[in-house]
């Protein structure tokens, strides 16, 4: 590793002040579970790291006005314990349950997974099911927000300019109506980069699916919702013709690779396999 | 990307349950079509992506196809019999001691129950450890055909690395084993890494004796050549020979010169020349004490 | 390529589907019925962790195409134990012989010594050692699996 400088920002106003001052030279670390071993295997050199870790004004999981706000600096274990999460949106505290070991979830945190952009990122299809939005600082001390489904432009490419910073993100509190499930599938039970994942989110009417929310991990360059997948749900009554038309359609929407994880084939057959599977537990029938 | 995981190849499966369904099948798939039994073959086959079928066309609901009958014609077992059940068939008759080892040692209890011998025979890997056997034991193999049937010598079926002399419009149905001439001893033996594994190189042989004299013999090896021989000059020489450690010693070496082994990831080629003379010597003992008497 | 219909029993329920002809038995078991024991090791029939019975005889679900076994009776490790799930006398033995590391051999290994028992309730070590010839273990050296299936002889 090359020498680096550091500085931890105690509050709001000393991380404004060094994003003015450092503009997009700095590299600002969370956990740094990514940026470490980016480091230590010579991929990244940043010259200057802000570490904005201990932030409490970061660090967060709240409930106000009908949404739920979760900060950027707020780890991955605090996800997956949070009765905030497991009450109002399960299918994210079962993605920051199987992110990584008990060790890597003490330090990762929310804003480095999302910023990160992997397309296996795994809280990224939960949060696209729940229709979130991301909390952007940008230098001068503006904020902005931006749907999590437009924040992904490429593999590893967000919306995210220059200098500016993921601070949280948002999601609207899901309703009695919604049900929802999630499944990622690894090579392992832990420690395990995904090798296809699906989070759905369906409001349902009895047994018609009102708004349908489908999303899909490790399977694209980016972690993305399955569109078409959504409108075939949408209006109608879920019965078993339906799901297999949904897996036929997933295997189109998606565009996975063959890797050292598993081959194209598999991950579009799993694909298919786990959505129908997550729509049927999240009506918890047999359809 | 091949896939242990999953089948990719997309094909049709059909389930004939006559014969006559089946040649009408083959007839109109032609080349897209491939025949299966067990399956511990195909399946690999597909996975590997050696082969490309559209359509598959099983033979295990066709009656009479693994039948498995003896009468003083000899042996006779139908191509889709379990490999367990042609074991067991062959353990009754002194005369097909050679085949009952081979399939002993073909052993995993999983392949025994989901393999045949028809599919042994029409994969013929040059390593196939029914052959051997059916070669020393003067096998034949029926096939048949949309309007009739005809019958081969082993030897002639087999025509070289995983190639057999059948059209694509044939179906093995019965492998047969003759009785044998009187004291007759046969046996077979494999060198392989684990107890379930491709044979590095296996050896059969099938003798007539006299007292001491060695009336005839045939001997055959597996894997250790494109296909699995029969070593001719080797039988010559131990032919109405009265027996001893020096004249087996000659055999062996005769055996040891007349393969053509090639060096794989199972072997290497110095490696099975040399075992061949050896595991020949082993074989060679055990066919003559089965033959009746001390070697 | 067309869809077939079949049906079986797994573990004793009767089951159906409408199936690709190009779906294995392992796969049906593991991803349709999520019964997960029955293992993946190598996919082409070497290692013997996708050991299922059929009809009580062992074989390679890996190798096995789903529409093959139509009308079949299908036992995977989840239908070793009895329903209430009080374990079975052999999955007893293999814990107290400590005859489990990593355990992926196991669900194999416990389901060939259950077909083997029940053709030959007093199997020789020499026997045992034949039976599961064609099941691997990276793990144990196979000695205390072994002592486990001989401990269950009568």
């Amino acid at each position: 590793m090359t020498t680096t400088e550091y500085i931890k920002p105690g509050d709001l106003s000393d991380l404004h002040h060094l994003m003015e001052e450092y503009k997009g030279r700095a590299t600002v670390v969370a956990g740094g579970t990514n940026l470490i071993p980016e480091m230590r295997n010579g991929e990244k050199a940043p010259e200057l790291l802000i570490d904005i870790s201990d932030m409490a004004a970061l660090s967060f999981i709240r409930e106000n006005n009908g949404s739920i706000a979760i900060g950027a600096a707020t780890t991955i274990a605090e996800m997956a314990a949070s009765p905030v999460l497991l009450d109002n949106s399960p299918i994210l505290a079962s993605a920051a349950k199987q992110l990584g070991n008990p060790l890597t979830r003490n330090r990762a945190t929310l804003g480095g997974n999302l910023a990160n952009a992997s397309p296996c990122a795994d809280t990224a299809p939960p949060l696209l099911a729940l229709d979130a939005s991301v909390e952007i600082l940008s230098p001068g001390g503006k904020t902005r927000q931006v749907s999590l489904s437009k924040f992904f432009h490429g593999y590893k490419f967000t919306d995210l300019a220059k200098g500016e910073i993921l601070t949280g993100i948002t999601f609207p509190k899901p309703n009695d109506s919604t049900k929802g499930s999630h499944t990622k599938i690894g090579l392992r039970n832990a420690a395990s980069i995904c090798v296809a994942s699906i989070a759905v989110a369906l409001d349902m009417e009895g047994k018609t699916c009102r708004k349908a929310r489908v999303a899909a991990g490790s399977v694209a360059p980016i972690p993305m919702r399955a569109y078409r997948v959504e409108k075939l749900l949408e209006g109608k009554e879920i019965n078993a013709a339906l799901l297999e038309e949904c897996m036929a359609v997933v295997k189109e929407e998606i565009s996975p690779i063959s890797d050292i994880r598993g081959s194209l084939e598999y991950r579009s057959y799993v694909t298919a396999m786990i959505l129908k599977r997550n729509i049927k537990r999240a009506l918890k029938q047999e359809i | 990307m091949v896939n242990t995981k999953i089948l990719t190849r997309e094909f049709d499966y059909h389930r004939p349950a006559s014969l006559a369904e089946a040649f009408e099948l083959l007839a109109e798939y032609g080349d897209a079509a491939k025949v299966i039994a067990g399956g511990t073959d195909v399946v690999p086959q597909l996975k590997y992506e050696k082969i490309a079928p559209n359509h598959l066309v099983a033979l295990t609901k066709i009656s009479g196809l693994s039948d498995i009958n003896e009468d003083s014609d000899g042996l006779n077992i139908g191509a889709c019999a379990r490999l367990r059940d042609a074991k067991q068939a062959c353990a009754r008759g002194p005369g097909h001691a050679a085949l009952h080892d081979a399939l002993r040692s073909i052993g995993k209890v999983q392949v025994m129950n989901m393999g045949t011998l028809g599919g042994n025979l029409c994969t013929a890997s040059p390593a196939a450890d029914s052959v051997p056997p059916l070669l020393v034991l003067n096998g034949r193999v029926t096939l048949a055909n949309p309007v009739g049937s005809r019958t081969l010598e082993i030897e002639d079926f087999i025509t070289g690395p995983y190639a057999a002399a059948m059209a694509a419009n044939e179906i093995m149905t019965e492998i047969h084993i003759p009785p044998g001439p009187e004291h007759q001893g046969s046996a077979f033996l494999k060198i392989a890494r684990v107890a379930a594994d491709i044979s590095k190189l296996s050896c059969a042989v099938a003798l007539q004796r006299d007292a001491d004299r060695c009336v005839s013999c045939r001997i055959a090896l597996g894997a250790v050549a494109a296909l699995p021989l029969r070593i001719k000059g080797a039988e010559e020489l131990l032919g109405g020979k009265k027996m001893d450690a020096t004249l087996l010693a000659e055999a062996a070496a005769s055996v040891s010169a007349g393969i053509r082994p090639i060096s794989d990831v199972r072997s290497t080629e110095t490696y099975r020349r040399q075992v061949a003379a050896v595991i020949f010597k082993d074989v060679f003992d055990m066919a003559w004490q089965r033959a009746g008497g001390k070697s | 390529m067309q869809k077939q219909h079949m049906q079986m029993r797994i573990n004793g329920e009767p089951c159906e589907f409408w199936v690709e002809p190009n779906t294995l038995l392992m796969n049906l078991l593991r991803n349709e019925m999520e019964l997960t024991g029955t293992k993946y090791g190598c996919g082409t029939g070497q290692c013997g962790g996708c050991t299922v019975l059929v009809n009580g005889e062992p074989v390679l679900s890996c190798l096995t195409l789903a529409l093959a076994v139509d009308g079949a009776d299908i036992l995977t490790i989840e239908g070793v134990a009895a329903p209430d799930g009080t374990l079975d006398p052999i999955q007893e033995a293999f814990l107290d012989t400590a005859a489990i590391q990593c355990g992926y051999c196991t669900p194999g290994m416990v389901l060939m010594a259950k077909a083997l028992l029940n053709k030959n309730p007093s199997p020789s070590e020499d026997q045992i050692r034949e039976h599961i010839k064609g099941n691997l273990c990276r793990c144990t050296g196979y000695h205390r699996i072994v002592q486990a299936i001989k401990s269950c002889g009568e």
